[in-house]
């Protein structure tokens, strides 16, 4: 049995249930529109066990094999509107959902991926210390909420972009000219400023020890906010997708989505390790992340 | 900006080289973000014993008492509080597998597992005693 869990109209979790579908797989979907239908019994007595309950189900966790998660937060949904928290509505969902992750966390299924493994993409500086430690290069970096310490960084490098600390989604643009007029807003808040790296963009999926490499080509500072951004099928060099994954082992992931640019000097540098990447966006080449990813589930 | 604050706090207390009461996790700025159920799991590993957690939706079943009896604390290698109390000595071994350095395990009336505190009382002049001494400022 397979567990998904999140929302019908995520890509990349409709993909997977598509292929599950296909394989013939027994699915579960828990869809977060539809949480106040779900029920959780959890026993922690010598193990793990307990029964997951919905419209039209009751499956035993004991045969929970694996679970791909890609859930949102339930209080921005249309279900939710208008209801307070702290209502019985809004206490359950927190419930549930709290319970259905601390099975995640605890289960011997295989989980994609398990929430404390998530972690560190909410600090970008300190998911950098580990990509470095893994062999990427990592570009010269600035946090600050001090205007003089960004011009003075900015005077270093010639070419520097922001970005946000966290794993709020911010877009990487650079700092030019224009930036000076505004530049006292840092003071409200520190920011990461890095070296600009002229280079190629690829992003590249791993799923266990099996990498799905693309390539993008994009004049824009940010590939993912770009309509003229082109992505294509490619391949690394080995050293390059051994150190994916192990970095993508690191970090405590089953599917990772990695950021890389390669230099024009031939440096491979890495931006970002995203532990829910998605990689409907990539889905160019022969193979499909999101067809792998279905088998994998399958598999367990 | 909380997010931004915090995600900043987590990698420059994490980067610190001085001794530090509980490094920060992704979950949590003062250790494990571990729910109760963990906590009580992780009793059980190292021997403690806990009451049987279940329910429905994550509600779990809590002591009949309200309040702890109890506590056993340590901090580093040191007894804070608490050592004459059965189970004591594991609470160094549950520290050691939660990767904290100071933890407070509140006992119920019959020696089991009731809740932790991962932040020292400073009020208390034993956690005052044992702090200074572990920051090396005795």
């Amino acid at each position: 049995m397979v567990i998904l869990w999140g929302l019908a109209e995520d890509r990349p979790l409709e993909l997977v249930w598509q292929h599950l579908r296909e394989l013939e797989a027994d699915v579960v979907f828990i869809d977060q529109h539809r949480l106040p239908e779900y029920t959780i019994e959890l026993d922690l007595d010598k193990q793990v066990s307990g029964a997951l309950t919905g419209p039209g189900f009751s499956v035993d966790l004991k045969d929970i094999r694996a679970a791909y998660l890609r859930q949102y937060n339930f209080e921005q949904l249309d279900t939710f509107d208008g209801v307070a928290r702290g209502s019985e509505l809004w206490k359950q969902a927190v419930q549930f959902e709290g319970t259905l992750s601390l099975w995640c966390e605890l289960a011997e299924a295989a989980v994609v991926n398990r929430p404390s493994a998530m972690g560190s993409n909410n600090s970008k500086p300190y998911q950098s210390d580990i990509i470095r430690g893994m062999g990427f290069a990592v570009p010269d970096t600035l946090i600050t909420t001090d205007p003089e310490s960004v011009i003075a960084f900015w005077r270093k490098h010639q070419r520097i972009i922001y970005k946000s600390i966290s794993s709020c989604r911010s877009i990487v643009a650079q700092f030019t000219n224009s930036d000076l007029a505004t530049i006292d807003d840092v003071t409200a808040c520190p920011t990461q400023f890095q070296q600009f790296i002229d280079g190629v963009d690829y992003r590249v999926h791993v799923l266990d020890d099996r990498v799905f490499p693309s390539k993008i080509l994009c004049l824009d500072d940010d590939y993912r906010y770009s309509d003229r951004a082109q992505v294509e099928g490619t391949s690394l060099p080995d050293e390059v997708s051994e150190r994916c994954v192990a970095l993508s082992r690191r970090l405590g992931l089953r599917l990772s989505g990695i950021d890389l640019r390669r230099s024009q000097a031939g440096e491979w540098f890495c931006f970002e390790v995203n532990p829910s990447p998605g990689y409907t966006h990539f889905e160019t080449g022969p193979l499909s992340v999101g067809r792998e990813l279905a088998e994998f589930l399958s598999r367990v | 900006m909380s997010a931004e604050v915090t995600a900043l706090l987590f990698y420059f207390l994490n980067a610190l080289t001085c001794p530090i009461v509980n490094r920060p996790t992704a979950e949590c700025l003062t250790g494990p973000g571990w729910r109760h159920e963990q906590w009580a799991l992780a009793c059980r590993r190292v021997g403690i014993p806990t009451r049987r957690i279940s329910g429905v939706c994550g509600l779990a079943q809590t002591p009949v008492e309200s309040e702890p009896i109890r506590s056993v604390a340590v901090l580093g290698n040191e007894f804070v509080e608490g050592q004459d109390l059965s189970h004591a000595a594991r609470v160094f071994e549950l520290a050691e597998l939660a990767c904290v350095t100071f933890l407070r395990v509140n006992f119920t009336g019959e020696g089991c597992f009731h809740s932790v505190q991962l932040t020292p009382q400073l009020h208390c002049q034993h956690h005052q005693s044992a702090l200074t001494r572990f920051f090396g400022l005795v």
